[in-house]
């Protein structure tokens, strides 16, 4: 590439440095564009289950279901009752009836499922949502010694697992990004570092020239920068291309939750990591000049 | 105006470049700095620009303490000098014209900006053919003349030459003694570090002498003789 047209000094200096060592430039781009994919992937994967996680914290997380000759008024009765607890955020009651029309509209193509079918086989029930997860096992085993109740389920075992697998990914993303971007940094300060040594007389004839320390340091930070873009930009391009493939398959894995803007967020994340890169290579390229040009 | 006051340089190996030396150049001077190898002629330019330090004394460059300057100070100190250097100091990657412009481009000029005022001092010197050679195109008497014209380029009040003739053919010494006479008559203070008798002795300016070390001699219109 020429730079003939005009392009600033700094530009220039910092594309020749580039262009000087392609296999350095190489290792390095192909560190920071692994870290910034690996980052992007955890902070979709994250976003993707925070969004699960959300819903599934707002569905109903205790079923109580009554015997099927549990007079209704009874049953409002015990609504009334727990709608005036602390702990309990929402009560909502189905009916016999209710029941059956939700099955009715999720079998609506099957009929052999609706045949011989009637609102009888249906017990009635109340969907209770406290206000803590932890206030789950106190309403459920409270619940459960009521009278009229045949069985109680709830999600709390459900919950708590993806909670708790969502929190080690969590803590398993960040080790590895913290690792990931610790190599990033010192690669780029190898790399930085070995470009500053290779012009170091130059970077002495021109101080003698009245180079002052920001003219000097400039081009290595642009090195840096150009890194970073790269890198972002190239991660970019993979988590977009897997992200197509992948579209179609949230939704299988996901059975039953609705899907999350997941397009959204891998937008969001590359945007960000265009940036986080940009800020990585600057970062190391800073810390370069100032071990290596000590100014 | 230039000051030497009282300066002593020992070098952390122990040699004593130069020792109570008291030297002032006056605005517009032209000065012969003489002396055999390890005289401290090269030590005098290199305590002015602030490439080295004293171990005592001071040296002022108009009203600033140069020794006394901060970093960030430095790079304004020097775009007032100028200075061929004898191991001439060209950046092999650049042509002649990029080693020429880089004393531009350090203020932040664009090479092509400049253009016409590089190119009309690489004339002065001689080198217009060789304008897009590299260095190691060059014989060394041409490598001088683009340290010359780049120490030019900037029109610095001071210029330094340190043995700007060393490597230099005969026939091209006086064409660059020439340039430095007609840039001392354009206002600019000019120091020659030499020893060659020849030229100190045809040009008779002032001449200081310098021996281990020690100012042996001062004289306006000196010769090279101690």
């Amino acid at each position: 590439m020429s730079f003939n047209v005009r392009a600033p000094n700094f530009l220039k200096s910092a594309w020749l440095q580039i262009s000087r060592d392609k296999g350095l430039t190489l290792a390095t781009v192909l560190v920071m564009t692994l870290t910034l994919f690996i980052t992007s992937i955890f902070a979709v994967v994250s976003l993707t289950a925070n969004s699960v996680l959300g819903y599934l914290e707002g569905r109903p997380q205790i079923t109580v279901f009554f015997k099927n000759d549990f007079a209704e008024d009874k049953i409002l009765s015990v609504e009334r009752d727990l709608k005036n607890q602390a702990n309990v955020a929402s009560v909502n009651y189905i009916s016999k009836e209710d029941a059956f029309k939700f099955y009715l509209g999720e079998h609506k193509n099957e009929q052999n499922l609706i045949e011989s079918v009637s609102s009888d086989i249906f017990p009635p029930a109340l969907e209770i949502k406290a206000q803590k997860i932890s206030d789950l096992e106190t309403i459920a085993a409270k619940m459960s010694k009521s009278e009229g109740v045949d069985e109680v389920i709830f999600f709390r075992d459900v919950i708590n697992t993806f909670k708790s697998w969502v929190d080690a990914s969590r803590i398993i993303g960040l080790s590895l990004i913290s690792v990931l971007a610790f190599i990033s940094l010192f690669i780029i300060l190898i790399t930085v570092g070995m470009t500053i040594r290779s012009r170091s007389e130059e970077i002495e004839i021109m101080k003698l020239l009245g180079a002052t320390d920001d003219y000097i340091r400039l081009p290595f930070l642009t090195q840096g920068f150009l890194y970073g873009l790269v890198s972002g930009f190239l991660s970019t391009l993979v988590l977009l291309v897997l992200s197509l493939l992948a579209l179609g398959k949230i939704g299988i894995i996901l059975r039953g939750i609705p899907v999350p803007p997941f397009l959204q967020f891998v937008v969001i994340v590359s945007i960000s990591q265009i940036f986080l890169g940009i800020i990585l290579g600057m970062f190391g390229a800073w810390l370069s000049t100032k071990r290596y040009l000590r100014i | 105006m230039i000051k030497f006051s009282d300066i002593t340089k020992r070098y952390p190996d122990g040699t004593l470049a130069l020792h109570q030396v008291d030297i002032e150049i006056n605005p517009g001077e032209f000065v012969f700095i003489v002396g055999p190898s390890g005289a401290g002629k090269t030590t005098l330019i290199k305590l002015l620009i602030r490439e080295e330090l004293p171990t005592s004394g001071s040296v002022f460059f108009e009203q600033q303490e140069v020794n006394k300057l901060r970093a960030k100070e430095l790079p304004f100190l020097r775009r007032q000098i100028g200075v061929v250097f004898q191991d001439f100091k060209l950046l092999a990657m650049r042509t002649v014209f990029e080693n020429v412009s880089l004393a531009l481009e350090v203020f932040g000029k664009r090479s092509e900006d400049v253009k016409e005022m590089v190119e009309k001092v690489i004339g002065m010197v001689g080198l217009s053919q060789k304008i897009h050679s590299f260095p190691y195109q060059l014989s060394g008497g041409e490598k001088q003349r683009v340290s010359i014209a780049r120490a030019l380029v900037h029109n610095p009040k001071v210029l330094i030459a340190d043995e700007p003739t060393a490597e230099v053919d005969p026939g091209l010494t006086w064409s660059i003694i020439d340039i430095l006479n007609k840039i001392n008559l354009a206002g600019t203070t000019v120091i020659v570090a030499t020893h060659d008798p020849d030229i100190v002795n045809t040009l008779k300016r002032r001449v200081i002498g310098l021996d281990t070390g020690h100012v042996v001699k001062d004289n306006r219109e000196g010769s090279y003789e101690f």
